[in-house]
């Protein structure tokens, strides 16, 4: 019945078509294909047919100015074919009966609906044939005139084998060019002019899809993209072509995991931090530290999300391992400048990590053993509408400490584990519920003696909502880090040291594509803060430790954010965002009033405020603003500008140059203020070679105040008056970053090069100490000059090479200058605090990497890496220490990895 | 208790597996500052003020300052004792001073520039508990452990420092000895023995402990010395350990811990930055000038113990670490010119007569290399003992 309507509206349209159009040409054995593109070249109009129907078709005529109707009735002659005219479209089909009569209920339709149905859309989709051929999909409700202007076309992408939405896919049309990706639940938006359209898309690893489509007004689509068959080919840096020219964010690094998988590492681990930190502007004080600095913040400036969780400690074994599973992830994003206005609370950077989503089509796994971990993850399908993936990870790294010559490591153990829990249910079309649970767990004893352990804890859900023109996400988490550590080898001094970080964020985000070329996202973000700033308690009857336990802090942070990227024309998006952000101390708490205008110490503490549970101690409102533009000067070149402001109300504190796991974190609180920051961005975008080389300039400015630097000796743990020991000083950074990137081929990888500083000063007297006479002085991983290749070559279809070579300036470090002796032993007099730089970096790592055969009908795939990790053995200075030995003073250089490493590991898939 | 040193064992972990330590020479400074250099205790009984200069990192030498004025002055700016130099940049006095009364530095040097301290209080240092050596059932290392306690609770913060003295003996025990002309017997009880040596090391660490933590003012078993198998040779005979203690202010602990992290635990990463010392001591001629030390007023407690081999079993000492290639040989007594020949310059000691066969008439004397006869003349760990028994041996 719904079909009938359909055609009777044709019909009644046939009548007014002011046929006019003409067609000209020699048709000699033409096939039908080429005869319909020779129609809509020379008429503008566009012919619809099913392939299958037409592939035998041949057309042998010569046209001079003859109408396009009347020639397709020669072209059908002796067949069934009809053409049907509408509006500015030829459709064709078989032995069409055209209805003469009106429906029945044809009068008490609305006179201005003449719309068409859904079916018909799916009818010709299901039609399709060779992809060349495919019809256009029809987006929203088909009218009978396609109106001027532009609508809104959302959408998703999902995996064709598995089902699992694809993130990050690029998808753009590219006259006018315009794009955008796929977020984490393969959701796009983009706002395209009303018509017909090609629709590209591509992804990392997944075939390149390209569509028709026809825009009559909003509306939504799902595209599955196929994986790129033979896996033999998939290339290090797969394109995410024109990304990089479309976006209008700058300073988004995104990396698939299987990009991460392909690069040497020292333990034969794919890690993802550790590849991210071979992107220009990443950087990290040495190799034994998991922490990294992006854009000259420190460590603790990067909000890290897995999954939506925040997460504390991104490490395990101090830093040799990441704490993500390379099984579990998908793909990582760094944002390193143009921060969406959804996230906050940090200044440098938010790293993003997100886990795959279960296989929806059957049980499959994968996993690896390597010479110090194995891990395992399963996922698959659970019904029709859930999936869950499982994955773990554990370290057996004891047999290495009991081979080890050494009788303290001999009586020490270590080990490490992560779990990933991840289910996805599809309520239905509209919902879907998404779960997520994460545990890491490191545990040390040194020496029979101390016992360390630390670990985080995440859960996550996340509810989707899909509506006509915007979709609700509404999520709850609770994320938490602790660690204890406790030493029983004296009785007398037996003790155990806790600390914990817990919060409890919730989250409700809209996207909102109602408006003609804008794209709207707001929402209202949550956290609320529970620190066990610290506890000391003796162990045993024995122990005469104190028990000392810190006050606990309590805080909330409160955004409400919104933003709009608007497609001001083809040429220029602007995007925008303000962050209004509320964080509150609050009691129960004893908190001290410190004396105005002279360093904060223990003698100046003029009053003690008790506040009661719940009572606010200070409130901090802080508002920020996001705006980030792109103009598109060529079709392979664009210039961005962005500029950003942050805010951050929890600080690491850490009085070591790397990151330490029994460092606290400590919330800003009536005596800390927050850490804010801005910075502005301009860059150039050029592609080479229809985007296969990506080229990028961008350069930076970053102002940071109330950057929290330490007294000399400060003490950070267990220290119930900690703000006397702090000073606020101020940062700047700055940087020209330099990438090229070939994404595919043979040969592909990426060259980064970055000049760049990061500079501290401390030069408010009344603060407390002057560090170097309240000059600039440089930050301890200020390294200015840095130079990256990470390259991949194909030398057969089982067989790859992976090249990574890294150079940057030795870090700055403070030596000493003089040496006196005091207390019968030679000592230093230090020069100023980071006046010196360690020897220059220098690291050459290469894999070679072994596909098993791929037999399909194989229950296992297996592939081997083989990995050197420093292949020429440079001792790369790590840190510089004095000591006085016996009553002298020698200094060493501690290289981490001095010499070639070689690893072995095994992955497999089932 | 949890130390950087403890985060340094898991990061030294790694580079035992993999990584290494090179020497690393410092980028030459031009710079000699050549800042004084002050270090002592004002104490109830005797004070000893050290004063150097600090030199350039090549240099080993210790620069002290000479012909310095120092003064010890009590709170009202009278001066109360002038220290001598009692040899170049040492300076010393034992006058009596009041416990709980404030006192400071005054130092003038050559050069006219004038240094004060910071007025400190005269700490009462509360005596040592207990003093004691052994094993450690983990390491196997031979420790020595200090406790003690102030009742009063006020003492809070603790230095140590120590004289240890260890007994060793030369492989041969020589009963005679070489006059120049002909060999005589030894006396074997003055300080003509060469048989039994002594030897003292003073502590070149940094002792500190605070029990500011701790409902009472205890500290319990401080380890002071931990010694591997490779050192345990000290207590192969009879070991002495003096002990002295000395209370501190908090602000002084602050200054040795800040010494201490400077210079004895700079391993890694995960150590400190080095920061800049604080001191109690400020140029008042020229106060852009530097000073670095720290001058505190305390008294001293002291406590010796001894640790017979008996009391350390067998299997924890190592008594293969001394050793010596001796040669020996035989001169018969009756040809004189040989035993002069032999014996006269030095290499040599006569150690006894070895009886002669029972178809012999005259007997040999055995002798032996001189650093196997003479303990004083050992190299290596026991380089500088001396065979002149302590005082307070037994």
């Amino acid at each position: 019945m719904r079909r009938q309507k359909w055609i009777f509206t044709f019909f009644l349209l046939y009548a007014s078509f002011a046929q006019s159009q003409n067609i000209s040409g020699q048709f000699n054995n033409t096939n039908f294909k080429d005869f319909a593109s020779q129609i809509e070249q020379q008429t503008g109009w566009r012919v619809f047919y099913d392939p299958e129907l037409l592939d035998t078709l041949t057309v042998t005529a010569s046209f001079t100015n003859q109408r396009v109707t009347t020639a397709l009735e020669v072209v059908f002659r002796g067949t069934k074919l009809k053409a049907n005219y509408f509006e500015n479209a030829i459709f064709v089909f078989n032995d069409l009966i055209i209805q003469t009569e009106l429906p029945d209920d044809f009068l008490s339709r609305d006179a201005s609906d003449s719309a068409v149905t859904d079916e018909i859309l799916v009818d010709i989709d299901n039609s399709s044939g060779s992809d060349d051929n495919r019809p256009p999909l029809i987006i929203g409700t088909r009218t009978s005139r396609i109106l001027p202007g532009n609508a809104t076309v959302s959408g998703r992408v999902v995996d064709k084998s598995s089902g699992e939405p694809i993130l990050g896919a690029s998808v753009y049309i590219e006259e006018p060019l315009i794009g955008t990706f796929s977020d984490l639940d393969g959701r796009f938006s983009l706002s395209l002019p009303r018509g017909r359209q090609k629709l590209l898309l591509s992804s990392v690893g997944m075939e390149p899809e390209e569509r028709m489509i026809i825009v009559y007004s909003d509306g939504s689509i799902e595209i599955q993209l196929e994986e790129i068959t033979t896996a033999l080919d998939e290339v290090v840096v797969e394109a995410e072509r024109d990304d990089n020219l479309l976006e209008p964010q700058m300073g988004v690094e995104k990396l698939n995991i299987k990009t991460v998988k392909l690069v040497p590492t020292a333990l034969g681990e794919a890690d993802i931090v550790r590849v991210l930190m071979t992107l220009p502007g990443v950087k990290s004080v040495g190799e034994a530290s998991n922490g990294f600095n992006v854009r000259g913040g420190s460590s603790d400036q990067n909000l890290i999300l897995f999954n939506n969780s925040t997460i504390y400690n991104q490490s395990h074994l101090f830093g040799f391992f990441s704490a993500f599973n390379p099984d579990v992830i998908q793909n990582v994003e760094l944002y390193k400048s143009s921060i969406p206005a959804e996230f906050g609370g940090r200044l440098s950077s938010i790293l993003q990590v997100n886990s795959r989503v279960g296989d929806s089509t059957k049980i499959s796994g994968s996993g690896g053993i390597g010479l110090v971990t194995g891990r395992i993850t399963v996922d698959g399908p659970i019904g029709d509408k859930t999936t869950f993936l499982i994955g773990g990870r554990a370290t057996y790294s004891n047999w290495i400490l009991k081979t080890i010559k050494n009788e303290d490591y001999r009586n020490s153990s270590g080990s490490f584990y992560d779990m990933n829990v991840d289910i996805n249910h599809r309520v239905d079309d509209k919902n879907t519920l998404k779960f997520y649970a994460y545990r890491s767990n490191d545990s040390f004893k040194l020496r029979s003696d101390t016992l360390y352990s630390y670990s985080n804890n995440a859960a996550n859900v996340l509810w989707r909502r899909d509506f006509e023109d915007f979709y609700t996400d509404v999520s709850v988490g609770f994320s938490n880090y602790t660690y204890d550590i406790s030493s029983a080898s004296n009785p007398v001094n037996a003790f155990e040291l806790g600390y914990g970080i817990s919060q409890v964020d919730a989250k409700a985000d809209l996207n909102y594509f109602g408006f003609d070329g804008h794209s709207l996202n707001f929402g209202l973000n949550t956290i609320q803060y529970y620190l066990e700033s610290g506890s000391l308690l003796p162990q045993g009857e024995e122990s005469l430790i104190t028990p000392s336990v810190l006050q606990d802090e309590r805080a909330s942070e409160t955004s409400l954010y919104l933003s709009d990227s608007y497609e001001v024309s083809t040429k220029l998006n602007v995007s925008v965002g303000v962050r209004g952000t509320l964080f509150r101390s609050k009691g129960p708490r004893d908190y001290f009033v410190y004396a105005e205008g002279v360093p904060k110490s223990d003698q100046t503490i003029i009053d003690t405020v008790s506040a009661a549970g719940g009572q606010l101690i200070k409130a901090y409102p802080r508002p920020e603003f996001r705006v980030s533009a792109r103009y598109t000067l060529t079709d392979e070149s664009s210039v961005k500008i962005g500029f950003n402001s942050m805010n951050q109300f929890i600080h690491r504190m850490s009085n070591t140059v790397a990151v330490s796991p029994t460092d606290v974190w400590k919330l800003s609180d009536f005596n800390i203020k927050p850490q804010s920051g801005n910075q502005v961005s301009i860059g150039y975008f050029r592609n080479f070679k229809s985007g296969l080389i990506e080229t990028s300039v961008e350069t930076y400015y970053k102002r940071i105040r109330n950057v929290l630097d330490y007294k000399s000796g400060a003490v950070l743990t267990m220290n119930p008056n900690l703000e006397a020991d702090l000073l606020n000083t101020r940062g700047r950074a700055y940087g020209v970053e330099l990438l090229i990137k070939k994404t595919s081929g043979r040969l592909n990888g990426w060259l980064g090069y970055s000049y760049s500083r990061s500079e501290l000063r401390q030069d408010d007297a009344l603060a407390g100490e002057l560090i170097n006479d309240g000059n600039w002085y440089p930050s301890n991983f200020d390294k200015p000059h840095d130079f990256t290749a990470v390259m991949n070559y194909k030398l057969s279809k089982r067989y790859s090479i992976s090249l990574n070579m890294t150079y940057s300036t030795g870090r700055p470090v403070t030596v000493p200058l003089e040496q006196f002796t005091y207390a019968r032993s030679r000592r230093l007099l230090y020069s100023d605090r980071n006046e010196f730089r360690v020897p220059d970096y220098f690291r050459t790592d290469i894999a070679f990497n072994i596909d098993g055969n791929h037999k399909l009908n194989k229950p296992l795939h297996g592939s081997w890496t083989i990995a050197i990790y420093n292949l020429t053995g440079r001792r790369n200075a790590n840190s510089i220490y004095f000591l006085s030995e016996g009553g002298g003073i020698q200094g060493y250089q501690l290289s981490i990895f001095g010499n070639p490493i070689p690893t072995i590991t095994y992955n497999f898939k089932f | 208790m949890l130390t950087a040193k403890n985060i340094l064992y898991i990061c030294v972990f790694c580079v035992f597996l993999f990584g290494c330590e090179d020497p690393f020479r410092v980028p030459s400074s031009e710079s000699n500052i050549g800042i004084l250099v002050v270090e002592g205790r004002i104490g109830d009984e005797e004070t000893l003020i050290l004063l150097s200069r600090t030199a350039n990192l090549d240099s080993f030498s210790i620069k002290p300052e000479v012909n310095a004025l120092v003064q010890i002055e009590n709170e009202l700016g009278n001066v109360v004792g002038l220290l001598a130099e009692t040899e170049a940049g040492s300076y010393f006095l034992d006058t009596d001073l009041i416990v709980n009364e404030k006192y400071r530095i005054r130092i003038e040097t050559n050069n006219q520039e004038v240094y004060h301290s910071d007025y400190a209080t005269l700490i009462a240092t509360p005596p040592i508990s207990d003093l004691k050596a052994r094993v450690d059932p983990v390491s196997g290392n031979i420790e020595i452990l200090v406790s003690t306690q102030d009742l009063d609770n006020n003492t809070r913060y603790y230095q140590w420092n120590y004289e240890e003295t260890y007994e060793y003996s030369a492989p041969y025990s020589s009963i005679l000895e070489f006059d120049g002309e002909k060999v005589i017997p030894r006396d074997r009880n003055g300080d003509r023995q060469i048989t039994l040596c002594w030897k003292s090391n003073n502590s070149s660490d940094i002792l500190l402990e605070s029990s500011i933590q701790f409902d009472e003012d205890v500290v319990s078993n401080k380890r002071l010395v931990s010694y591997s198998l490779s050192e345990t040779f000290k207590f192969n005979r009879t070991y002495s350990i003096l002990v002295n203690q000395y209370a501190l202010s908090s602000n002084e602990f602050e200054f040795w811990s800040l010494l201490e992290k400077n210079s004895e635990s700079l391993g890694t990463l995960f150590d400190p930055q080095p920061s800049q010392i604080s001191t109690n001591l400020e140029c008042k001629s020229d106060p852009q000038k530097g000073v670095i030390g720290y001058v505190g007023a305390s008294s001293k407690t002291q406590k010796r113990i001894f640790v017979r081999n008996a009391d350390i079993p067998e299997s924890f000492r190592n008594l293969e670490v001394v050793e010596l290639f001796c040669e020996e040989g035989l001169v018969w007594m009756g040809d004189e010119d040989e035993v002069v020949r032999i014996l006269s310059d030095g290499m040599y000691v006569p150690i006894e007569i070895v009886p002669p066969t029972p178809d012999g008439d005259i007997p040999d004397i055995l002798y032996a290399t001189i650093f196997c006869a003479d303990c004083r003349e050992q190299r290596g760990v026991n380089e500088g003992g001396t065979n002149v028994r302590p005082n307070f041996w037994f």
